[in-house]
């Protein structure tokens, strides 16, 4: 958990490492650095103090931020690079590999001048079908049971069941098993982030959950949260209580789709099981506001709607039957050689995972035990008992795994929260539009959504959707090798891989 | 009827609802889901043609037509698909029932070709 001890160690390095601007602002480190410097201090960052994971970058004209986290002291580091324009800026995909589709992006975006050749990423690019990259090694070296002209690719559009519809993939077999894919996104850009910044935040809130409806209103409590922050706004104890009940529900909601997709990719009966429960979960929401899924309940300041009478009393008898039924399924699932072996991937190690950015239970499925409700607890997380599983190999199993223990392990906050439910207001005082002025200063809060770590980078005219997808997406080569072609599916989407989170 | 669920964000959750026993037999008509556009008649998609789908668009027309029914929402004006047959729904978000009428319209449709 965040602690000010660690917080003000750091914050004594940096202020004497660094000769530039540092300042702290919500518990997070800000730093400016030019060009000339950024290397250095990019080294300092993750070799000295332990940054290890590039969250995110954006940047408007003339500043790039970059987000890092150091997971063991669960600090939080932004870099704001400062530099002309037409300036050479640094990459740094040779310190995190997972930069390679953030600087793109925002090279796209910026027209900044990185020095290093990129292709474009989401808005232009595949107007023909690539050629398949020529291998440059034998993945297999060590083992070499085939000769190089053995290796296949096969290509998988956007109408191919392998890729899900939401990118194209070329992926080269050895030629059973895959041993390295290209993956190529943007074919769903709607320009999202575009649209936000085109209303005013408080109009946002009614927008972000068009993001992943499947789990909403994750979104959009991530975009009130942040507001919030910002403007230190206190939420009523009863409006964080109805949060963390929606948060779990969406993220109940969500894992359970999965679990469904996985399954009936793999044409197993239980997948019919499945999906019944989570028609419970739907039934709840909509029982709660009038929607199906999640859309429309947060409100700045608390959220539209105070749990109806009755609601309780059902979500009891849904809790109780999801645990009972849903054990049922997996004792039954598990019993299936079939199942086990086909969702056996290459074990990947947690440096390897942390390597590339990856968040959720992707990367809690490597043995990272890392989750931001614990780590960095907002409303009364800090004070509900409950796990985090993690995994041991990553493979798909054990994402799977991790998902069904997590819905558990969700529906035991939701009945400690509804056992516990305070009294008092759903919404702060009210709010008047003309006091949310836009502030100048970057600002990012994220909170752990059900497919990883979700959030907003904001400053005025500038809005960045930060997704779980987007590093996920990029993971996927190292995520599906050793897999064969009829099990690329149900691992793929053990991921949870959603096409606007991914695109935005 | 065989449906093939084109990337339909914003419905794709609600679309996964009518796989469950709640509304699997509420048509009284067979269909099914594939995975090959090839084999469907009714194609489900939003519409929304993004810079990089245009280069796509003679893929996506071919996958159209002929003998294929488009269920989508508002959001088609994007794209100039006036020679495909079309159900077009109410809204963005939609529930399942509303979806099994998009159904039963296509399958009505599909009688008369």
């Amino acid at each position: 958990m965040f602690s000010w001890k660690e917080f003000e160690k750091v914050q004594n390095v940096l202020s004497q490492a660094v000769s530039l601007n540092y300042r702290h602002q919500s518990h997070q480190h800000h730093v400016d650095a030019r060009p000339k410097d950024f290397l250095k201090l990019i080294e300092l960052l993750k070799d000295d103090l332990g940054y290890l994971t590039l969250v995110d970058i954006t940047g408007v004209q003339g500043e790039i931020i970059y987000l890092f986290l150091n997971m063991g002291t669960h600090q939080r580091i932004n870099v704001h690079l400062l530099y002309h324009p037409g300036e050479r800026v640094h990459s740094i995909q040779s310190y995190f590999v997972h930069a390679d589709w953030m600087e793109r992006e925002l090279s796209e975006r910026l027209e900044v001048n990185f020095d290093r050749k990129m292709k474009p990423l989401i808005l232009t690019g595949s107007e023909k079908r690539k050629p398949f990259p020529p291998l440059r090694y034998n993945p297999n070296k060590s083992e070499t049971p085939y000769p190089e002209e053995s290796y296949r690719w096969a290509h998988y559009d956007l109408w191919n069941s392998q890729s899900n519809g939401a990118f194209e993939w070329n992926v080269c077999f050895d030629p059973q098993r895959v041993v390295t894919s290209e993956v190529d996104i943007g074919f769903f850009h709607s320009g999202l982030e575009q649209k936000y910044r085109e209303k005013n935040w408080l109009q946002v809130m009614q927008l972000v959950d068009e993001i992943q409806p499947g789990s909403s209103p994750t979104y959009s409590i991530a975009w009130a949260k942040n507001l919030e922050d910002i403007y230190r706004i206190k939420l009523p104890e009863r409006a964080q209580a109805i949060r963390i009940i929606l948060l779990e529900l969406a993220r109940v909601n969500e894992h359970l789709t999965v679990l469904f997709e996985v399954t009936k990719a793999l044409d197993l009966n239980e997948a019919v099981l499945i999906l019944n429960l989570r028609e419970k979960i739907l039934e709840l929401f909509e029982k709660y506001g009038g929607m199906r899924i999640g859309v429309g309940f947060t409100r700045l300041g608390g959220v539209r709607e105070d749990l109806p009478y009755g609601w309780i009393i059902e979500y009891q008898g849904v809790s109780q039957l999801i645990q009972k039924n849903l054990t049922l399924v997996m004792n039954s699932l598990l019993g299936q050689p079939k199942f086990k072996s086909s969702l056996q991937n290459d074990p990947i190690n947690a440096q390897t995972i942390l390597q590339w950015g990856v968040s959720g239970p992707a990367m809690r499925a490597s043995g990272l035990n890392f989750d931001l409700r614990k780590s960095q607890p907002f409303y009364f997380y800090q004070d509900i008992d409950f796990d985090v599983p993690v995994g041991v190999h990553g493979t798909s199993f054990d994402r799977f795994l991790i998902r069904y223990e997590e819905i558990l392990q969700s529906l035991r906050i939701m009945t400690q929260v509804v056992d516990n439910l305070p009294l008092g207001d759903i919404i702060a005082t009210e709010i008047s539009e003309d006091d949310i002025k836009e502030s100048k200063e970057w600002h990012y809060s994220s909170l752990e959504s059900p497919n990883g770590e979700a959030g907003f980078i904001q400053k005025s005219g500038r809005i960045k959707i930060k997704t779980p997808a987007f590093t996920l997406a990029q993971a996927i080569p190292l995520l599906t090798i050793g897999l064969t072609a009829e099990t690329l599916k149900p691992s793929l989407l053990s991921l949870g891989i959603r096409p606007r989170e991914l695109d935005r | 009827m065989n449906v093939y669920i084109f990337q339909n964000p914003m419905q794709s959750t609600e679309w996964l609802s009518l796989e469950g026993s709640k509304f699997k037999d509420a048509l009284s008509f067979p269909w099914k889901f594939v995975s090959d556009p090839k084999e469907a008649n009714v194609i489900v998609w939003d519409g929304v043609m993004t810079p990089k789908l245009l280069h796509r668009k003679t893929e996506i027309m071919d996958m159209l037509i002929p003998r294929k029914i488009l269920i989508c929402n508002g959001a088609l004006e994007d794209a100039n698909f006036d020679s495909v047959q079309k159900v077009i729904l109410p809204g963005i978000s939609n529930r399942p029932e509303e979806l099994l009428f998009a159904l039963a319209e296509c399958f009505e449709r599909l009688k008369n070709v």
